[in-house]
């Protein structure tokens, strides 16, 4: 009880609200920005034939990532590591809810950078560069 | 893992029975008189323009767009009759093109997203246990709005000025070269109106579902159909405005004689597609996403028990809505953009099936060992697994740049898309309307007419579109209005169309037995179905206040607990002698404070002709801007004119 009632503080502040959104938040952005400044970067890069800066917004934008992965399991942790139900005592039960799907979410935007970066390895920089 | 919980088996007292409140809590005859009172619509002739309570709004949305659907339809039987026998001319090829233009333009932004909106805005507010949406003006402004934007576009077909460019509008194709006339300046105008209407109800479902929940509506006890609106409704809030510009700098083009698609003027046509699709591809989600809400609902209820990996289908609801803004270039392989760039759009089109294969596999679980009613709904539930399981696969099929070259611009894509579109959207559209019909009419649409509209419609759309994937493999271009018999598609034509006369039958016995059950439907009872969420919590069909009390939730089954408990748990002190309801907070959903809705009025649809004079007039002399402006500047004067201190309503 006095867990979930430390929960129940923790997970009102705007700091800890913020803590189970990272992973809802930074995920998605990242894989955003991953996905769009890679792709508009191209023909830049054809002309000077470098690959390194689709390497490093790969590697920034999953760091980002995974960070908000991480933090949400780390609020998910905290909560106690239980799958979220509807049970009572809102405040923990909402925050499980919210952890546990932004690590979700956070890691499906990961692994959408590293399947997109899979052709930054194999394909031709300038193929159909115009 | 979660428990999965059962619906609770206690027989019912009686038909009419409904758990008693707390000893303390009395419902006084006269406060409900009085509530019923203050709720009420006008009626009259005047009075059908001033309602602005959320269920009439919601079914004028979803009878406007079924009407659509209908004359949607009948331009598709009539291009599938053209193509049912090589060489054919029933239709001209100009009326063939204004066909597809006007089917598609209608189906996507005349039925489909309207009928979404239309559900969303009738459900959800009961499903989130309050009396209305947060802004209800705005709501009724919306209607009006796209009322009368969509009716302006139909009846350009039936004057002949209908666009013949496509339901995507592709530049130069739809430049004044190509395209000269009305068609494509109403087209662009007036599906920029419409869109007006969509950010309206966007705008209003994200306030209601995040500040009028009923207490105890944390968002881990959210209805999953309420998350899917949520979804659908930040989606139209960032995919719209793309349109809206698109269409903005194309009408540019074509009035004033800038150069944004022009090559010959600096301007340049891919960026109308990259504009389109971005709105385009989210689109296809925004219809998808509050369908598999309607699924989630229809299985819990017809399965009698709460849905297996709750917070899974969350999460996979919200990952599509996030990833399919990032799928537009998919549309695009064929433009010649570079390789690499059109990789990373290619993985993302295939990673968009985890999240939709995670839903399908919930639902499987929850379907698993369950003792399945298999009334009307459920059937095009389980109608939807097929078609759209089917569409997903050939989705990943032309997700694969390779093989998107190959089938590009072929019939093997009309198949793909009318597979995802119908079976993701429009099956779990028709089973709603069945479930929901209850709370729309007080009676139950016939059960036998139900399933045989089901088999009509399974059976004719599987007959019609699944031969057109063989007809793309073997080369049949779309958006032919015919094809030479020596190509040898005549006969998979023909098949194809005698399934599209069968499909129309399908839909047809549903709009029958819908219009027929309004006079003979057997009378609903109270929560018919027996499901689990709170717009059942009321009679059938609801009073004007939704419900009595407000209630307190509990779970995310409230009217199985109520049933075990044989308690409903419910605020009190609201008056019922103003519009008045609970503002929750966002996450936990406690009480914060009460909110006074406006009245009837008539100033939103008055609004709305203001917009319209400026929307339509403008395509004839820029001085209707003007004109309009003031008109709508008078209208919302009238609109926000503030209620007196010693009025309390």
């Amino acid at each position: 009880m006095d867990d979930d009632d430390d929960r129940t503080r923790r997970y009102r502040t705007p700091t800890g609200i913020m803590q189970l959104w990272a992973g809802w938040a930074l995920g998605p952005i990242a894989w955003a920005i991953h996905q769009n400044a890679a792709f508009w970067i191209i023909p830049a890069l054809c002309e000077s034939g470098s690959r390194w800066p689709l390497w490093l917004i790969t590697a920034v934008t999953l760091a980002v990532a995974v960070a908000g992965g991480a933090i949400s399991h780390r609020a998910f942790r905290a909560l106690g590591s239980r799958w979220p139900g509807d049970e009572a005592g809102t405040v923990p039960a909402r925050s499980r809810f919210l952890a546990a799907a932004g690590v979700g979410i956070a890691g499906l935007s990961s692994l959408g950078i590293v399947v997109e970066s899979v052709g930054i390895a194999v394909l031709d920089l300038c193929a159909g560069v115009p | 893992m979660e428990e999965r919980r059962e619906a609770p088996t206690r027989e019912r007292r009686s038909e009419e029975h409904q758990e008693p409140l707390h000893p303390a809590i009395e419902d006084d005859a006269e406060e409900t008189r009085r509530l019923t009172e203050t709720w009420a619509a006008p009626t009259g002739f005047v009075g059908w323009f001033m309602p602005v309570n959320q269920r009439i709004i919601g079914r004028r949305f979803i009878v406007t767009a079924f009407v659509y659907f209908v004359l949607a339809g009948l331009l598709g039987i009539a291009m599938r009759l053209q193509l049912a026998a090589p060489e054919n001319d029933l239709l001209a090829p100009e009326i063939y093109n204004q066909f597809f233009t006007v089917h598609g333009t209608a189906m996507m932004f005349l039925f489909a997203i309207p009928v979404l909106e239309g559900f969303a805005l009738f459900v959800v507010p009961m499903m989130i246990g309050t009396r209305d949406m947060a802004f209800p003006r705005l709501n009724a402004f919306g209607y009006y709005v796209y009322l009368i934007g969509s009716g302006v576009f139909f009846l350009m077909l039936l004057v002949g000025m209908a666009p013949k460019a496509g339901w995507f509008n592709y530049v130069p194709l739809s430049g004044k070269l190509y395209e000269p006339g009305l068609g494509v300046d109403i087209w662009t105008t007036m599906i920029t109106f419409i869109e007006v209407s969509a950010l309206t109800a966007a705008v209003e479902l994200i306030v209601t579902i995040l500040k009028l929940r009923a207490p105890g509506m944390t968002l881990n006890r959210m209805p999953v159909f309420v998350w899917a609106s949520l979804v659908m409704a930040f989606m139209i809030v960032f995919a719209m405005p793309a349109i809206i510009v698109a269409s903005s700098l194309l009408i540019l083009d074509r009035l004033v004689g800038t150069g944004f698609f022009v090559p010959e003027m600096g301007g340049d046509p891919l960026l109308w597609q990259h504009l389109f699709w971005f709105f385009g591809h989210p689109e296809v989600y925004i219809i998808l996403v509050p369908a598999l809400g309607m699924v989630s609902t229809i299985i819990t209820t017809f399965c009698q028990r709460a849905l297996f990996g709750y917070t899974a289908i969350v999460m996979s609801i919200v990952a599509t809505g996030f990833v399919s803004f990032g799928l537009w270039v998919h549309h695009m392989f064929a433009t010649g953009l570079p390789h690499l760039g059109m990789s990373f759009f290619m993985a993302a089109s295939a990673l968009i099936a985890i999240p939709n294969g995670i839903q399908v596999f919930c639902w499987i679980a929850t379907m698993w060992g369950s003792r399945m009613r298999l009334a009307t709904p459920m059937l095009y539930v389980l109608g939807f697994f097929w078609v759209f399981v089917m569409g997903g696969l050939t989705g990943v099929m032309v997700a694969s740049i390779p093989f998107d070259l190959q089938v590009h611009d072929t019939y093997f894509l009309v198949a793909h898309f009318h597979y995802v579109l119908i079976g993701g959207s429009v099956m779990p559209v028709i089973g709603a309307l069945y479930y929901w019909y209850p709370q729309m009419t007080g009676r139950m649409m016939s059960e036998t007419a139900g399933k045989i509209s089901f088999g009509l419609v399974f059976v004719g759309f599987n007959v019609t579109f699944f031969p057109m994937h063989q007809l793309g493999l073997e080369g049949m271009p779309r958006r032919v209005y015919t094809y030479l018999e020596e190509t040898g598609w005549g006969e998979l034509n023909l098949v194809a169309t005698i399934g599209s006369v069968v499909l129309a039958a399908g839909f047809a016995t549903t709009m029958v037995n819908a219009l027929a059950s309004l006079r003979w439907g057997e009378t609903a009872r109270r929560n018919p179905w027996g499901a689990e969420t709170l717009e059942w919590a009321t009679e059938s069909p609801p009073p004007p206040y939704n419900q009595r009390h407000i209630p307190v939730v509990k779970s995310r089954e409230p009217v199985w607990d109520w049933r075990e408990e044989d308690e409903r748990p419910v605020v009190v002190g609201l008056r019922s002698d103003r519009r008045e309801v609970v503002v929750t907070s966002m996450l936990d959903a406690e009480p914060q404070a009460v909110q006074v809705l406006p009245g009837p009025t008539i100033w939103p649809f008055l609004s709305a002709l203001a917009a319209t004079v400026g929307f339509i007039g403008i395509l004839f002399h820029p001085v209707f801007f003007v004109v309009s402006f003031f008109l709508a500047f008078f209208s919302f004067v009238g609109w926000f004119w503030p209620r007196r201190p010693w009025q309390e309503d």
